[in-house]
């Protein structure tokens, strides 16, 4: 598991919205969003961007580091 | 939900198919490499015509699904996914595997006497490394991608 926490999964519950809806709507596949969210895989740049603009927020909104990091 | 699948689920089954076909493509070399060295048996034989008929439907699959992903549309900026990362993973481990027989081979082959692969003509000793190689690096694709087996989305019910 990474440093890297995410708040898809809240994000997802608020637009009700399942994981391969994201998928779909940003372009990737949903064992992509699945494994995100769980902090097996960090994405790249340009996946994060897209998950924050979908969402309407900032990245941090989405992505954090853990304490201390 | 549509069947369709997207341009990325084209792309994760793309690199599973790969690592699929590395297992038929590998017993293909070992394969001749054993009916080269002179063990003849029927069920090399059998084993021969069911790695060709496997690697024959992998390659099938991979047609299909390399022609739909060249008729989804153009490339997308970034192709990064969880399965072309495990891909990636499972080609550095096998190479450093690989790596590790061959610079042991003596000890691990000839010293021990095992299946004396170090008797046989070059050309089969590398089937046998590549064989190696490709089986490593299926079995660590499906390793890491079962590790990460999808949970059950709670939302999919919902939507």
């Amino acid at each position: 598991m990474s440093d890297l926490h995410n708040r898809i999964r809240v994000f997802r519950a608020e637009h009700r919205m399942s994981q391969a809806d994201l998928a779909r709507a940003i372009g990737v596949s949903r064992k992509t969003i699945s494994t995100v969210e769980v902090g097996r895989f960090v994405p790249s740049t340009v996946i994060a961007l897209k998950i924050a603009r979908h969402f309407g927020v900032s990245v941090e909104d989405v992505f954090q580091l853990s304490d201390g990091q | 939900m549509n069947g369709q699948p997207n341009r990325a689920e084209l792309l994760d089954r793309i690199n599973t198919l790969m690592a699929t076909g590395a297992l038929p493509f590998a017993a293909l070399l070992v394969l001749d490499a054993l009916a080269d060295a002179g063990v003849d048996s029927t069920l090399i034989t059998v084993l021969d015509w069911a790695a060709k008929g496997a690697l024959a439907v992998v390659v099938v699959l991979l047609s299909v699904a390399v022609a739909r992903k060249a008729r989804s549309g153009k490339p997308a900026a970034d192709e990064d996914s969880y399965s072309a990362t495990t891909l990636r993973k499972a080609l550095a481990v096998s190479w450093v595997a690989t790596f590790v027989v061959l610079t042991q081979f003596d000890s691990l082959f000839d010293g021990a006497g095992i299946l004396g692969v170090a008797e046989l003509p070059l050309v089969h000793a590398g089937g046998i490394v590549t064989a190696f190689m490709l089986v490593v690096l299926s079995l660590t694709y499906f390793a890491l991608m079962m590790r990460a087996s999808d949970e059950p989305d709670p939302s999919e019910e919902a939507s």
